[in-house]
């Protein structure tokens, strides 16, 4: 996967969390996902939003409890203290966020992304035969990860 | 001023509330989608700028600002979205709206989007009224 397609989510996540979140965010080494990677062990919840169009994939946030709840407090501006409703709304909103923000730079064009769709990060699955990119970030309260896993349609949208 | 927010995330109309509550005397409704907007707008309620998010369930933003023009051409829309590209901003504004912010936005984007909104159909209004 190149950079263009990594640069994107790193710019959009920064973009989010200056203007919304107001947390400072510093952006670790990429990696790509292992196949049996368990990011159960670190991670509890993940939001995971489609992409479609002119490219194919997953966009995949990963997140602890703790992080989660700061998170969501941050962009909500009142303590989140339990992961309910609006702390899932606010997650979801944050990744639709970063997703909308890392669209409009890839270099492939108009791509389609979904509603936000909770899970447990166990559950997750991941499209087979296309590699996982994983990024890091760590914010005051402790680390989550984007996961992008996408290719090129061909397809180009005007 | 009533001023009616559509969006899916609670949150995010949260965010939008507590920006332009400094606007003075404002009573605020709220949508999650298309259909409930357009129950809340059947409602009679005069509204003097509707804030419209895109991608929402049941029906979404872009729907819905083509029926509200379908029957009200004057009431200012301010559509508040991730759709960045230069594409969706120009179908959004041949569907009708005022104006168009992208999220993430700061409280003073916001703020100073529905200023400018508000200002401009201020200007129209007299304009419209001494015609």
């Amino acid at each position: 996967m190149n950079v263009a397609y990594i640069n994107p989510f790193i710019t959009g996540t920064r973009e989010v969390f200056d203007a919304m979140i107001r947390m400072p965010c510093a952006v670790g080494k990429p990696r790509l996902r292992e196949t049996d990677e368990r990011s159960h062990k670190l991670y509890s919840i993940s939001v995971v939003i489609g992409l479609s169009g002119s490219v194919s994939g997953l966009l995949v946030m990963n997140l602890a409890e703790g992080v989660a709840l700061s998170m969501a407090s941050a962009l909500a501006g009142e303590p989140a203290k339990s992961l309910n409703a609006d702390t899932f709304d606010a997650l979801a909103e944050i990744a639709n966020m970063i997703a909308g923000a890392a669209k409009k730079q890839l270099p492939q064009g108009q791509v389609t992304i979904t509603v936000p769709t909770l899970l447990r990060t166990p559950d997750v699955v991941y499209p087979t035969g296309q590699p996982v990119l994983s990024l890091p970030f760590d914010c005051p309260t402790g680390r989550f990860t984007l996961e992008i896993s996408m290719r090129d349609t061909g397809r180009r949208v005007a | 001023m009533n001023i009616l927010l559509v969006d899916d995330s609670k949150t995010m109309r949260n965010i939008q509330k507590k920006s332009l509550s400094t606007l003075g005397e404002v009573q605020f409704s709220e949508a999650g989608d298309g259909l409930e907007a357009l129950a809340v707008i059947g409602t009679g309620i005069k509204f003097a700028v509707v804030m419209v998010d895109w991608n929402m369930p049941n029906m979404d933003g872009i729907t819905l600002v083509r029926k509200i023009r379908e029957t009200d051409k004057a009431t200012p829309l301010i559509m508040a979205t991730t759709e960045a590209e230069k594409g969706r901003v120009l179908e959004a504004l041949k569907a009708g709206v005022n104006n168009y912010v992208v999220k993430p936005f700061t409280p003073d984007q916001i703020l100073e989007k529905v200023k400018q909104t508000l200002a401009k159909a201020a200007g129209a209004a007299p304009a419209a009224a001494a015609a």
